[in-house]
Order: C-alpha cells, then sequence, then structure tokens
C-alpha cells in the first residue's frame, strides 16, 4: 500500500499552515511526522482525515485519488484516526461506542454477534473490560487502545497516531506498539505524528520533518538525534535557562506525609519530603491523569486535610526562628491550572479587566492607573498583546504568562499545574524564564507535568506519580534521571 | 478610523432596514398594512400629553424589568423568574396598602421597601435553587413564578376580595394615600421617574467602574475561574440575584401603586418576558437597552390604539416585537453580519 | 365502577399531549438541541389542529397539519443554530413570544366553539379488564398512539443504529464527525422530527386532553414539559412516569374543588409548582456523584445523564 500527498497547502487567515507539502509513505515502513506545535504536523493529519478542505494539492491512495475535504470519504478509503484526546462518547457504554456510526455491523445489528466479535478482538490485544462498562470509566490509554482496535474492525488500512500517548502507562505503551509493528508488516500504513524524539526510534523506520508548514527532509531512522534537532529547530535559538545557584537558608518547610496517596510504610523507601530553602523549585511528575495535577489541585483547594497529610509552612513574619514556623496563609497560595481559558482565565475580559480583577485595594476600579500596571506587566512578562486585547485572543504562551503576571507580588506558594502543556518549546523557554525569575522571591514553586526532561530539567526535588500513588519523593541530588520513566510508569526500576 | 466608523454606520442602517423590512412582512402576512399600523401605534403613543404619560407608565416597568436583566444577564443567568420577581413586589406594594399602613403618607415608601426586599428574597430564592440544590434557573424560576402567580389569584379571590364579591377583575382601589405622589394635573409620576434615574446612574457605574460589577461579569463568563482570583462565584450568583430581584419588585411595585392602583391578576403584564426580548436584541448595553425600551413601551401604549381604529387584536403588537427582535438577532449572527459587510464593500467599490 | 378506576382511566387520557410532547423534547435533546420554544409551540399547534379540525371536519387532518406547523418551528431553531451560529435558548425563548402571540392573534374566531372529536376505539373484551381495558382499550387513537410511543422511543433511542447515532452526535459531534457521521444532518433531523412529535402533542391538547380553543390555551403546559424532560433524566420512560405525575397532581386538584371550595381557581394552578418541586428532588438523584451511592435498580432509573453537548453550537471548520 502507499499514500502520496502531493502539493497539498492550506492557508488560515494570514497563517500558511501547510506549504506545498508532498511526502510519500509506504506501508512496508512505519513513518513519522515529525515537528514542534505549530509546524503543521495537526492540520495536514486533518488534511488526510478529511477534516479540512486544502487549499490546493492532492493525496493518491494506491495511485487512486482521494477526494477531498471529506471524512466519509476518508474514512471509505480505510483512513483511521487515532487522535491527541479519545474520540469516542463519554456516556455510551463500550459496545455502543464500538456501533456508532459503525459501517460493519449493517443496519439491523445483532447485538449477541457483535459481542463475541469485540471479545474476540479485545483477547487478541489483552485486553480486559466489560463491554458493558460507561467510556467514562475508562482511563485515557484504555479508551485509546479501544479506539486502536476499533479502526481495525472498521477496515481502516491507514492508521494515523496524532500524539496518542501521552495517556498511556508504559505497558500500554509496549503493547500498543508491539500492535502497530504487527499491523505494519501485515501491510497497513502506519503513521505517528509526534514531536517525542524516543518513540519515534522505537517505533519508525523513517520520518519527515515539519517546520512552519514547510516539509524540511524525509529521514530514515535511525539517524543522528542532535542533526534531527538542528532541522526541526533550524534558524532557531534555543533559549538557555539560567538555573539559579540553591539558596542555603533555611526559612520555609514543606513537609508531605504521604498516606493520603497510598504510601504504605513498608516500602520504606519513601520518605517525607522537608525542604528548607526558600525558593526551591519541586516538580510533581506523572503520565497524563496520574494524581499530580490533583496532588497540586488539592493543596490549593485545601481539600486534604492540610495539617495532617501535607504541611506547607513559612515563617512568621518578621521572626526568622526555624521553630516559629507556620502554615502558609490560604492567601498565599497562588494557581494557575494548565486549561487557561477554562480555569484559569476570563476568555472574553481584557487583559485591563484581569488586571483589575486581581488588584488589591480600592472598590471602585480607576482605569487609567489599571491601564498603566497592565502596561508594565505586559512589558515585563514579554506578552505579546495590548491591554485591550480579550484573553481568548492571546496565544497559549501568553495566556500563561497573563496567569503568572496576574499573581500578587507578595512571597506566596506557586501552584503551576501543567504550566507548559501545549506550548512550543520558544513559549515554552519564556514561561521557565519567569517562574525561575519569581520563584526566587517565593516560598516555593510546585509544578506538574508530564514530560521527565522538563521536570529534571528545572526542579529541586522530584515527587513521582504513577497513577493516584506518590512513587518517590526525592532530592534531585539523590536520583537518577533515568529512574523517573519507570516509577511513573508504576514499574520497579529495571536494574 | 472615520471611515470606519461610517462603515459601521452602514453596516447599522442596513441591519436596521432589514429588520424593518421583515418585521413588515410579518404584519403584511397577518392582513394589515405596516404603514397604518404604525401610524396608529405612533399616535397612540404621542399623540396627546396623556397618552405620552401613558406611555411613560409602560416604560417604568419595563425599563426597570430590563434594567434587572442586564444584571442577571451579566452573571450569566437565565432569569426567566423574573415575572414572578416583578408579582413578588406588587403583592408587597399591596400588603402595605390593603395594611393599616395604606391610610398614612409614608405608605408609598413603605411599600417600594416591601416589595424591593420581596422581590429581592424570590430572585435570592432561585439562587439558591441554583447553587444548594443545581436546579438550572430557568426551572427554579418559573416554579418561583407559578407559585407568585397561584398566590395572587388566591389572595385577589381570598382575603383581598373585593367587597361584595370576589372577582379576578382585582382587588379594591387602594386607599389615594398609598398611590404615589404625581405632579401636575396629567399626573406625571415624578417619584419613580427619580428612582428609575438613580437606578440606570447607579448600574451604569456599577458595570463599568465597580470591582463588584467586574466580577460579576467575571462569574458570568467563567464561574470556573474565579477561585483563582480569590472570589467565589456562587456569592456573585445570588448577588445577581439579589440586585436583579430588587429591580423587578420594584417595577412590580409601580405597576400596582402607580399603574393599576390595585392588584390584579396579570400584575406583571408580560413586561418581564418582554424585557427579555428587549434585552437579548439591545446585548447586554445599557443605553441601548432603554432606547430600545422606550421603543416597546411606545408601541405597547399604542397598541391599544390597534383594537379601536383598526380592529385588530393587541396581540399584535407583542408579534410585531418579538419578530423585530428575532430578525435583529437574525440580521446581528456572524455569517448574515458578514455577508452584509462584504456585499455593501463590493457595491462601494463598483460604484467607485 | 372499581374504586379510583375513573381516575386511573382520567390521568392516562389527561396526559395524552404531555407524553407526546416531553417524548419529542426529549429525542431533540439528545441529539444536544434545546427546543425551548415549547410553551409558544403547543398553543400554535394545538390552533392549528383546532382550526383545520373544524374548517375541515377532520380531526386526523388537523393532527398532521400541527405536527406540520410544530416541525417548522422546530426548523427555524436548528437553522438559526447550525447556519447562523444563533444561541439555541434565545431564539426558542423569541419564539415562544412570538407563536404563543400569534396563537392568540390567529384563534379569535375559534374560541369556545364546538368542533369534531376523534371517535373512541373500543375493543370488546379487552376493555372490560379492570384499570387496563377503560385506560387503552376505550380510548381514542391519540391516547393509544401517546402510549405506544414511549417504547417505542426508548426502542429506537437505546436499541437502534439511527438512534445510537442520534445519540452520539449529543455527546461529542467531534467524534461522530470522525466516524463518517453528519453531524449538522443528524441535529436537524431529529430536532425536525422532535418538533413534529412536539406538534402532535399540542394536536393532542386542542382535540383531546383541553378539547377546543382559547386564549392562552395551553399555558404553562409547555414549560413544564421542558422541565420533565430534562428531571426526567433524557429517558423517555422516565419522562412518561414524570407526564403521568403530573396527571395525578392535575387529577389531586380537581378532586379537591368539590372539597375547597374557597380555592376553586386557585387549586389547578397548585399542581405546576408542586410538578416542579418533586423534579427539583428527584434531581438530586441525577447528579452523577451521588448515583453511585445508590443501589443499582435505583440507579438504573434516577441515573439519569445529560448529553455532553446539550446546548452548545457545532463548532465550524
Amino acid at each position: 500500500m502507499k499514500i502520496k500527498i502531493r502539493n497539498i497547502t492550506k492557508r488560515f487567515g494570514y497563517v500558511l499552515a501547510n506549504n506545498d507539502i508532498d511526502i510519500e509513505i509506504s506501508s512496508k515502513k512505519i513513518h513519522a511526522l515529525l515537528g514542534e506545535n505549530g509546524a503543521g504536523k495537526s492540520t495536514l493529519v486533518k488534511i488526510i482525515s478529511g477534516h479540512y478542505n486544502p487549499d490546493s494539492g492532492e493525496i493518491f491512495i494506491n495511485d487512486k485519488k482521494l477526494e477531498l475535504g471529506s471524512t466519509s470519504s476518508s474514512l471509505k478509503n480505510g483512513i483511521g484516526i487515532l487522535s491527541q484526546d479519545p474520540l469516542d462518547f463519554q456516556n455510551l457504554s463500550i459496545k455502543e461506542s464500538f456501533i456508532a456510526g459503525s459501517k460493519k455491523f449493517g443496519e439491523n445489528f445483532n447485538e449477541k454477534k457483535i459481542e463475541i466479535e469485540i471479545n474476540k478482538a479485545f483477547k487478541k490485544y489483552e485486553i480486559e473490560l466489560s463491554l458493558n462498562q460507561k467510556i467514562r470509566s475508562l482511563s485515557i490509554g484504555e479508551r485509546q487502545q479501544i479506539e486502536l482496535i476499533r479502526l481495525l474492525f472498521e477496515n481502516s488500512k491507514i492508521i494515523i497516531l496524532d500524539e496518542p500517548t501521552n495517556g498511556f502507562s508504559l505497558n500500554q505503551r509496549d503493547l500498543v506498539f508491539k500492535m502497530l509493528k504487527t499491523l505494519s508488516s501485515e501491510g497497513y500504513i502506519v503513521i505517528l505524528v509526534s514531536h517525542k524524539l524516543d518513540e519515534v526510534f522505537e517505533l519508525c523506520q523513517e520520518a519527515t520533518i515539519l517546520k512552519s508548514g514547510k516539509k524540511i527532509k524525509t529521514i530514515p531512522i535511525p539517524y543522528d538525534k542532535n542533526k534531527i534537532i538542528d532541522l526541526m529547530f533550524q534558524g532557531e535559538q534555543r533559549k538557555v535557562i539560567q538555573k539559579k545557584a540553591t539558596k542555603k537558608n533555611t526559612s520555609g518547610k514543606i513537609n508531605i506525609n504521604l498516606s493520603k496517596w497510598g504510601f504504605s510504610s513498608s516500602r520504606g523507601y519513601i520518605t517525607p519530603l522537608t525542604v528548607y530553602n526558600e525558593g526551591s523549585i519541586i516538580g510533581v511528575v506523572g503520565l497524563q491523569g496520574s494524581g499530580a495535577d490533583l496532588f497540586i489541585r488539592d493543596i490549593f483547594d485545601k481539600k486534604i486535610d492540610v495539617q495532617r497529610f501535607i504541611k506547607i509552612t513559612a515563617p512568621v513574619r518578621g521572626n526568622m526562628v526555624k521553630e516559629n514556623l507556620a502554615p502558609i496563609p490560604k492567601d498565599d497560595n497562588y494557581y494557575t491550572p494548565s486549561d487557561r481559558l477554562e480555569r484559569g482565565l476570563f476568555g472574553e475580559l481584557t487583559i485591563n479587566e484581569h488586571v483589575a480583577l486581581a488588584s488589591k485595594g480600592s472598590k471602585l476600579i480607576s482605569w487609567k492607573s489599571i491601564n498603566n500596571s497592565s502596561n508594565n506587566l505586559i512589558e515585563e512578562y514579554e506578552i505579546k498583546g495590548n491591554p485591550n486585547i480579550l484573553a481568548n485572543q492571546l496565544s497559549g504562551g501568553n495566556q500563561q504568562k497573563l496567569q503568572l503576571a496576574l499573581i500578587p507580588k507578595s512571597p506566596g506558594l506557586l501552584l503551576l499545574e501543567q504550566p507548559t502543556r501545549g506550548l512550543d518549546v520558544k513559549s515554552t523557554g519564556s514561561v521557565w524564564e519567569k517562574i525561575i525569575e519569581r520563584s526566587k522571591s517565593d516560598i516555593s514553586v510546585i509544578f506538574s507535568t508530564t514530560d521527565i526532561d522538563e521536570v529534571w530539567e528545572y526542579s529541586d526535588y522530584i515527587i513521582c506519580f504513577s497513577g493516584e500513588n506518590i512513587t518517590k519523593i526525592s532530592s534531585k541530588g539523590s536520583m537518577k534521571k533515568d529512574d523517573i520513566k519507570f516509577l511513573i510508569s508504576g514499574l520497579e526500576s529495571r536494574k | 478610523m472615520i471611515n470606519f466608523n461610517i462603515k459601521n454606520l452602514i453596516t447599522s442602517t442596513t441591519q436596521i432596514v432589514l429588520t424593518a423590512i421583515g418585521a413588515s412582512l410579518i404584519i403584511i402576512l397577518l392582513g394589515a398594512s405596516p404603514i397604518e399600523v404604525m401610524t396608529s401605534i405612533f399616535d397612540g403613543a404621542f399623540g396627546r400629553p396623556e397618552k405620552i404619560v401613558k406611555t411613560m407608565l409602560i416604560f417604568l416597568p419595563i425599563s426597570l424589568a430590563s434594567l434587572a436583566l442586564i444584571i442577571t444577564f451579566s452573571g450569566g443567568l437565565w432569569n426567566i423568574g423574573i415575572e414572578g420577581q416583578i408579582v413578588l413586589g406588587a403583592i408587597g406594594a399591596s400588603w402595605v396598602a390593603k395594611s393599616f399602613l395604606g391610610e398614612s403618607v409614608i405608605s408609598p415608601y413603605i411599600q417600594l421597601l416591601v416589595g424591593v426586599s420581596m422581590g429581592s428574597a424570590w430572585g435570592l430564592l432561585c439562587g439558591l435553587l441554583k447553587v444548594k440544590f443545581n436546579v438550572h434557573e430557568i426551572f427554579g424560576g418559573l416554579g418561583l413564578y407559578f407559585v407568585g402567580s397561584g398566590t395572587i389569584i388566591y389572595l385577589i379571590l381570598g382575603p383581598w376580595s373585593k367587597k361584595g364579591v370576589a372577582s379576578t377583575s382585582g382587588t379594591d382601589i387602594f386607599p389615594q394615600a398609598s398611590w404615589f405622589p404625581t405632579l401636575t394635573s396629567l399626573n406625571i409620576p415624578a417619584l419613580p421617574i427619580l428612582i428609575i434615574g438613580i437606578i440606570i446612574i447607579s448600574i451604569i457605574l456599577f458595570l463599568s467602574f465597580s470591582k463588584l460589577g467586574l466580577k460579576l461579569k467575571a462569574t458570568g463568563i467563567n464561574p470556573g475561574s474565579t477561585n483563582k482570583f480569590q472570589f467565589s462565584s456562587s456569592g456573585y450568583i445570588y448577588l445577581a440575584f439579589m440586585i436583579g430581584g430588587a429591580i423587578a419588585g420594584l417595577a412590580g411595585v409601580f405597576q400596582a401603586s402607580v399603574f393599576y392602583h390595585k392588584l390584579v391578576p396579570s400584575i406583571s403584564g408580560g413586561y418581564g418576558f418582554l424585557a427579555i426580548l428587549v434585552v437579548l436584541a439591545s446585548g447586554k448595553r445599557v443605553i441601548p437597552t432603554l432606547l430600545l425600551t422606550l421603543f416597546f413601551s411606545a408601541m405597547i401604549a399604542g397598541g391599544s390604539q390597534l383594537q379601536l381604529r383598526l380592529n385588530l387584536h393587541s396581540s399584535l403588537i407583542s408579534i410585531i416585537l418579538s419578530s423585530i427582535v428575532f430578525f435583529w438577532l437574525v440580521v446581528n449572527s456572524t455569517p448574515i453580519k458578514k455577508n452584509i459587510t462584504n456585499l455593501l464593500e463590493r457595491g462601494r467599490n463598483a460604484s467607485l | 365502577m372499581l374504586p379510583f378506576e375513573s381516575s386511573v382511566v382520567t390521568i392516562i387520557s389527561l396526559s395524552t399531549p404531555i407524553i407526546l410532547v416531553v417524548i419529542g423534547e426529549t429525542i431533540t435533546e439528545k441529539s444536544g438541541v434545546i427546543n425551548l420554544s415549547i410553551e409558544g409551540t403547543l398553543l400554535i399547534t394545538a390552533l392549528t389542529a383546532f382550526a383545520v379540525s373544524v374548517t375541515t371536519g377532520s380531526p386526523f387532518l388537523g393532527f398532521l397539519c400541527a405536527g406540520f406547523v410544530g416541525s417548522i418551528a422546530a426548523l427555524v431553531i436548528i437553522l438559526c443554530d447550525t447556519k447562523l451560529g444563533m444561541d439555541q435558548i434565545a431564539v426558542g425563548f423569541v419564539l415562544t413570544i412570538f407563536l404563543g402571540k400569534l396563537s392568540s392573534f390567529l384563534g379569535k374566531e375559534y374560541v369556545r366553539i364546538p368542533g369534531p372529536y376523534f371517535q373512541k376505539l373500543s375493543i370488546p373484551i379487552l376493555k372490560d379488564i379492570p384499570y387496563i381495558g377503560p385506560s387503552f382499550f376505550d380510548q381514542n387513537i391519540l391516547v393509544i398512539f401517546s402510549f405506544l410511543m414511549i417504547p417505542l422511543t426508548w426502542y429506537f433511542i437505546e436499541k437502534t443504529r439511527l438512534g445510537l447515532i442520534v445519540k452520539a452526535v449529543g455527546e461529542n459531534p467531534v467524534s461522530a464527525e470522525n466516524r463518517g457521521i453528519n453531524p449538522e444532518k443528524v441535529r436537524i433531523i431529529a430536532t425536525v422530527i422532535g418538533g413534529i412529535i412536539i406538534g402532535f402533542g399540542g394536536a393532542a391538547f386542542s382535540l383531546h386532553a383541553k378539547f377546543g380553543w382559547s386564549e392562552n390555551h395551553t399555558g404553562n403546559y409547555g414549560w413544564i414539559c421542558l422541565a420533565i424532560v430534562i428531571f426526567g433524566g433524557w429517558n423517555p420512560i422516565r419522562a412518561a412516569i414524570g407526564a403521568y405525575s403530573f396527571g395525578v397532581f392535575q387529577i389531586i386538584a380537581l378532586k379537591m374543588q368539590s372539597v375547597a371550595l374557597g380555592l376553586t381557581q386557585v387549586l389547578p394552578l397548585i399542581p405546576f409548582p408542586l410538578m416542579i418541586l418533586t423534579l427539583i428532588f428527584i434531581q438530586r438523584f441525577n447528579r452523577s456523584d451521588r448515583t453511585t451511592s445508590l443501589p443499582k435498580i435505583l440507579n438504573a432509573f434516577f441515573g439519569g445523564q445529560s448529553p455532553e453537548n446539550i446546548g452548545k453550537p457545532l463548532e465550524k471548520k
């Protein structure tokens, strides 16, 4: 089998999302589409799947021209997408989700027969789930596995994985990768869209690198990793973040008791964390959907019994004696959620209005002085926008910076839930620059992430989550980076 | 910049013309002449000084209801229960007028106090149902409205019935002392107008310059983000309902003691629902809301002429008003507006 | 006659229009669309049905015309939503007022005049079964139709491929589209079919349950129907039970009139707030966090889930 993409161009307003892209993929090699955010990978996938109609260009499947801009035509030609978020139905059962819109089962379907067929497939791919379970009760990894099997059920011959591995446990990922390799050898076309080099090297034999909507090059895998990075980030300087020197003054204290998170004392090697350094950065790392985000949220909501399970204390003002530590007042907990527009900002309010909301003091608003402070913050945090721009008109990186800018200046505990989620390398760098700058005057920063590189690069202390459980809590100095991936996937370190 | 504004003005004018054409079509379809209907209405609304006063008397409650809805819509709430809040305000006013206070000169002021509090309480109840019991405000509001309209009929036929025989035509007329003082022989309701003026200014200040108002708007846009700014959305839902209910209650007081001088079963006159139409069309902005309310009130005041002059049922007015709002929303929808702008642009280029 | 038999028959009979309306709205909302215009749609369709049947002498023709008018109202809402991106609730509300007043305007000549009835369909032997017989086998076709619609709709939604497609669109239109379903088309069809059934409901008022026409003839019933759908957990069987409970309240109010003379005119109003109150109580079970603590049977009954994407417009390409 072969799919030929010829001169695909797609423009959104002034943005050229795909610029004359030309790729040929055959079933013999698993192909990767590599590139950072905004490189045009997703647009290309949506053109192949029929969601977008390109401005020009053609796609051929086995030399037969594909009708573009029609999802049903793409489906008929065997194109199946495994999307970043599973495209299923929360309130339906697994069985219903298989049947909904299916072309396979015919008008009058026989439930028993369908059940038997699905169960057969589940057994083959080692999945143990009841078909009457509601989708909402499954983990993201399970939902993606089911979606993949469903695609095969629908006779998809071209399987495109659009960065789907975020929610996979290590075990699930191994299973899925094994499955994909088998499929490729059986004559399926498999395309992996990703920016994670490890994954690409593990699964693919070939990769096309995209950048700013253009195809840079198609390369065989394995290939020199440094060269790939050069190609992906051509002409861009990666910001090198100044690591601050660790301070030695012992003025704050964080004490985390782990029983809430399933810590069992029999696994003795986990000890409660006590952090003494003001301005420390604590990274909480776990796979998508793990307890890491919940951990951050719980501290902010004070849902957990703060006194018993996590004691975060700061010096009582004006008194630097270590014994005089008191819990941080609730008002000094500052939290930024990862879904910025849903839970952090107000999409239809301007930057000015956000600044007014965050300002302390008087009940009446002087828009003139608010406008001044907005301008100052925009400059200080390098936000691209003016004070009268709406939050939903800002890019993700600028929304994140706005969230940081709105945090009161007084020192506190910064709780950042996946602060760089969905941001490209450049915005990630500048967001971290701001976080580190702030952290110097703060009691502490606690952030969650799904990215091992990120947690390793920026944290002084690391907390690992596997599912809902904490598996490790340690200062960075006393652990190895390679251990983290085992700790967060629930496997013991392969020593 | 000026060029840009002119373009906007032309677009708006086109929209207004299209809306008028749409509404006219409806009138024609119903077998009447739009021009006859409109002249008749205009004459009925502004023909004589007394008629202007009558228009104003209708303007009072509708504008109050609209202002109340601006507050609740800003908080993201569909306050369909506003009719109930108007009813409760009217009940409150009648209660005072029927009591021993009814004969005293302070009666109107006590009525204001009681009516406003009762309307506000009714709104707050709707908010409580929403926050504490997870009941959507549309249904909580309707339930409370049903209770209110049941109560009013009970009162009119039972405890407050007319001397002699109970009738759905309403209670006895309130004692003179309970009427709101008016000016000149035309009976201009000076105090209510003054009160509305104060409310209008307060609402403009509240929504544009107070942090409380800003927080209310923020709650309306995204209640999920409020705790990151250290305030709770439910507090502002209560606040919106309390303010909205209070203003709606005031409308009820005016209906009872300024317009009818008694309690009648349909005391709200459907003005709450009309006000929802107004605010949907005006997009929550205060000044356009008031202008549109004035237009609506004139239509209603003039509408009584229709029956006499053209033998058309008075419901035609509401039909015209709702079709105006409908067509206005249509011409303001993104795709249509875009088409209008494009067409105008093309027409301009062609003429050049 | 057996105890309460006549009351049971009256309840089944009175609930006929409400059953139809809640079924129509349930189908609509399952696809993710809210048709808020019911209060107005009921008035105009009730008038249509009565006027047509008086003019032509055929109640059946009146019934069909009411369905047609109901579908037009629904079509306006769904086209404003899918083609123009307007708010479903706002359009629904404007239509409520427009259609309601239109019915007053057009209905002047039909106020309190006689008209043709649907004939009763008496089935021998079966009609003599206590309670069931007079309720279902000695009624007109409307009652039987409404009763049959309950299991049919349930079967359609839960057990057929098409029903599943409607549900899928109400849950997640993006996923549905990804599977080759056209969400816009599904929503239009579901809303229009729902509108037809709502229109039938309006006809069932003026041709049966509340025979004839007067101004504001079906006043407040539309709102009650909307509430029953939502609190009924988007399940036609539960919604039907809600409708019958409302019938019970109405019967009680009716019976009370002979006892409490002073309240004659207030009593008919009481079922409305009472119904809302009951639904608020039941709705407490709808919340997903509560259902887990309920026994399985109760859970299946009370654990209604709102369609995930209800009331939200489709994403534009």
